[in-house]
């Protein structure tokens, strides 16, 4: 019989090709410029605060604005492109993390560095995870946070601190809110007695606070006075009401069991489209494979929490919240694959042959999801904002309705400092009183009356001379020259 | 567990959602980033036109009441535009006290609506089902084109 290959040289080559193999798909693939495709339609909002110091929707998103802004200093493309470009840059390192966090729990496996490639491979290439790296979206950093956090907790204890495992879980929160979904596996343990004594969860509780201090960047960001304004945290109530994302809390839980068990089935499509009929079919046997405490518990967790959050959250776009539900699905992929190949143990060419032939498969699939992820020439956004720019006239007064029309709007305007003479108007967001401030703030030459709910009339009444335009969703832009 | 029996379990799921799978993420209303406000205007008749934005509705008469409200989803609220044509602008549901009320509806008119051929239609809410019938002795100018009808649900529907 021969002897079993040494695939430890691999190990080095095998994530270094993984990443440059996802970095070529995504280069062919990536929006070169603003874009409001794969549910990115407040790329607009999250490009300009991080461009101009300000505070995006809430959550606030502390760590994304920052991150964003080095990202936006490049010397590459325009700055839509440069914040796109994080995106890419945060998937490639979850699918590296990926693999490692692979080969680490698989060590006992000879094959673990071919496994744990596939299982990235096919994480990076899973159209929505694929999609969402070629766009500007907290989704693909909050990806690499949630890897992060699955990674660290089931670190060996001498490996890492226990307040530095806080701290991990206390930063992905500061991304996006939902990580505090992951927050209760703090109280559990990797290795020995299911719950953390109390001094591991006090060090890691410490950990989290000093993570979620980042959240306080907002206050002072926002005392700037900055164009995008969200909620102006500099004042208690305005923090509170921002980082506890009060606007979207109706969403939560009002879903009618008629459309959940829809979005289940939904789901169930999703999942078939992410990783096709035979990955779905290795990652649920890989799930039942009974994977060491140290993978199931984190992996299991994320998925079903995730899950369960995407499908009560009543908005349109909550599938984007599926994307660590996608992350655990490839940890449970890796281990259908290694307990496959085990059946042959010893047959070491059947076994490389078996990894092969799913390369090649995952090779083959790629040309059929080029149409489907691609948005390198999508030039959606970048025409409604030219088209927008040379239409309206001169100082008008323009109300803007839609997540994608106002927030390009607000890219022309406070990032790229086109039509500085026109007054963007969202108006589903008069009622509040931050914004009110903000477009005082913006338009100093617009008159806003005082009123304790402002609506569009009061806008309209209080200046008369002013060109009026509306731009609706689907709509042609009216304007109205003599109001 | 046997692998068979595991991989026996993992083929009929995998089968269920092969099965049960659909490709429509529900999402009742569009919920976004921005809120939707609900978007009404009226009181008095007395006290003039409601302007809507990219609609103006003046009661014909001073004494009255007069509700003017969009409507976010008019094909889930009421039916869908006829075949071959599509809502080209807003649509509005109008109240009155009393309900014989006449108004005038007036919609901003660019020349993308023109080239749509788009004609203000009102819901003909006694058919079964309800049908949206185009107002007669529609007037275009100056950037509008206006109607006068009695009060009910309008919209500007155009080619699709």
């Amino acid at each position: 019989m021969p002897a079993f290959p040494d695939f430890s040289y691999k190990r080095d080559m095998l994530p270094l090709f993984l990443v440059f193999f996802l970095g070529f798909c995504y280069s062919l693939t990536i929006a070169p410029s603003l874009t409001w495709t794969h549910f990115s339609a407040d790329a607009g909002d999250l490009i300009s605060a991080a461009a101009t110091g300000g505070v995006a929707h809430p959550t606030g998103y502390p760590l994304y604005l920052i991150i964003a802004r080095g990202f936006q200093l490049l010397p590459l493309g325009d700055i839509a492109f440069r914040t796109n470009l994080l995106s890419a840059v945060c998937t490639l390192i979850t699918a590296f993390l990926l693999y490692k966090y692979l080969v680490h729990q698989l060590n006992d496996h000879s094959l673990a560095p071919l496994i744990s490639f596939l299982a990235a491979l096919a994480y990076g290439l899973a159209p929505f995870v694929w999609g969402q790296a070629l766009v500007t979206e907290v989704y693909a950093l909050h990806g690499l946070l949630m890897m992060l956090c699955v990674y660290t907790w089931s670190l060996e204890g001498p490996k890492i601190g226990e307040w530095v495992r806080g701290l991990v879980f206390g930063i992905a929160a500061t991304n996006h809110l939902t990580a505090v979904i992951m927050f209760p596996l703090l109280a559990l343990q990797a290795e020995g007695k299911i719950f953390a004594s109390t001094s591991v969860f006090f060090r890691r509780s410490l950990g989290v606070a000093c993570g979620l201090s980042l959240y306080l960047s907002l206050p002072i960001r926002a005392s700037f006075d900055p164009p995008i304004n969200w909620g102006n945290a500099s004042t208690l109530g305005g923090f509170f009401w921002l980082v506890g994302g009060q606007l979207y809390r109706s969403y939560l839980f009002s879903l009618s069991w008629a459309n959940i068990f829809q979005r289940l089935q939904s789901f169930a499509g999703l999942l078939l489209n992410q990783y096709t009929g035979f990955g779905a079919l290795i990652g649920i046997y890989g799930l039942i494979s009974s994977p060491s405490r140290r993978v199931l518990i984190p992996s299991i967790w994320m998925g079903i929490f995730f899950l369960l959050f995407a499908i009560s959250y009543n908005s349109y776009d909550s599938l984007v919240y599926l994307l660590p539900v996608w992350l655990a699905f490839a940890v449970w992929l890796a281990y259908g694959l290694q307990d496959i190949l085990s059946l042959f143990s010893n047959r070491y060419i059947l076994q490389i042959s078996i990894c092969a032939l799913l390369f090649v498969a995952a090779l083959f699939r790629i040309p059929s999801l080029f149409s489907s992820v691609d948005v390198s020439k999508d030039f959606q956004a970048r025409n409604f904002v030219g088209r927008t720019v040379q239409v309206i006239p001169r100082d008008s007064l323009v109300f803007v309705d839609g997540n994608e029309q106002i927030f390009s709007l607000w890219y022309a305007q406070y990032t790229l400092h086109q039509r500085l003479d026109m007054a963007i108007i969202a108006e589903g967001l008069l009622p509040y009183k931050w914004y009110q401030e903000s477009i005082r703030h913006n338009y100093a030459y617009l008159n806003v009356p005082a009123v304790g709910t402002l609506q569009l009339s009061d806008l309209l009444a209080a200046n008369p001379d002013r060109p009026i335009c509306y731009i609706m969703h689907d709509q042609p832009i009216i304007c109205v020259s003599d109001p | 567990m046997k692998p068979s029996i595991r991989l026996t379990i993992a083929a009929v799921v995998t089968v269920l959602l092969i099965l049960t799978s659909i490709g429509v993420w529900a999402a009742p209303s569009f919920q976004g980033t921005v809120p939707s406000i609900p978007v009404t205007g009226g009181g008095d008749c007395s006290a003039g036109p409601i302007d809507m934005g990219t609609a103006l509705f003046t009661p014909q008469s001073a004494s009255c009441k007069i509700t003017v409200e969009l409507v976010e989803d008019p094909v889930g609220s009421y039916v869908p535009a006829p075949t071959g044509r599509a809502f080209t602008g807003s649509t509005f549901k109008v109240t009155a006290d009393p309900k014989e009320t006449i108004v005038q509806v007036c919609y901003a008119y660019p020349p993308e609506f023109v080239n749509k051929h788009a004609k203000i239609h009102r819901l003909n809410e006694n058919a079964t089902p309800a049908v949206w019938v185009e107002v007669a002795g529609a007037v275009i100018g100056k950037g509008t084109i206006c109607v006068t009808s009695a009060v009910g649900v309008f919209s500007l529907i155009g080619d699709s």
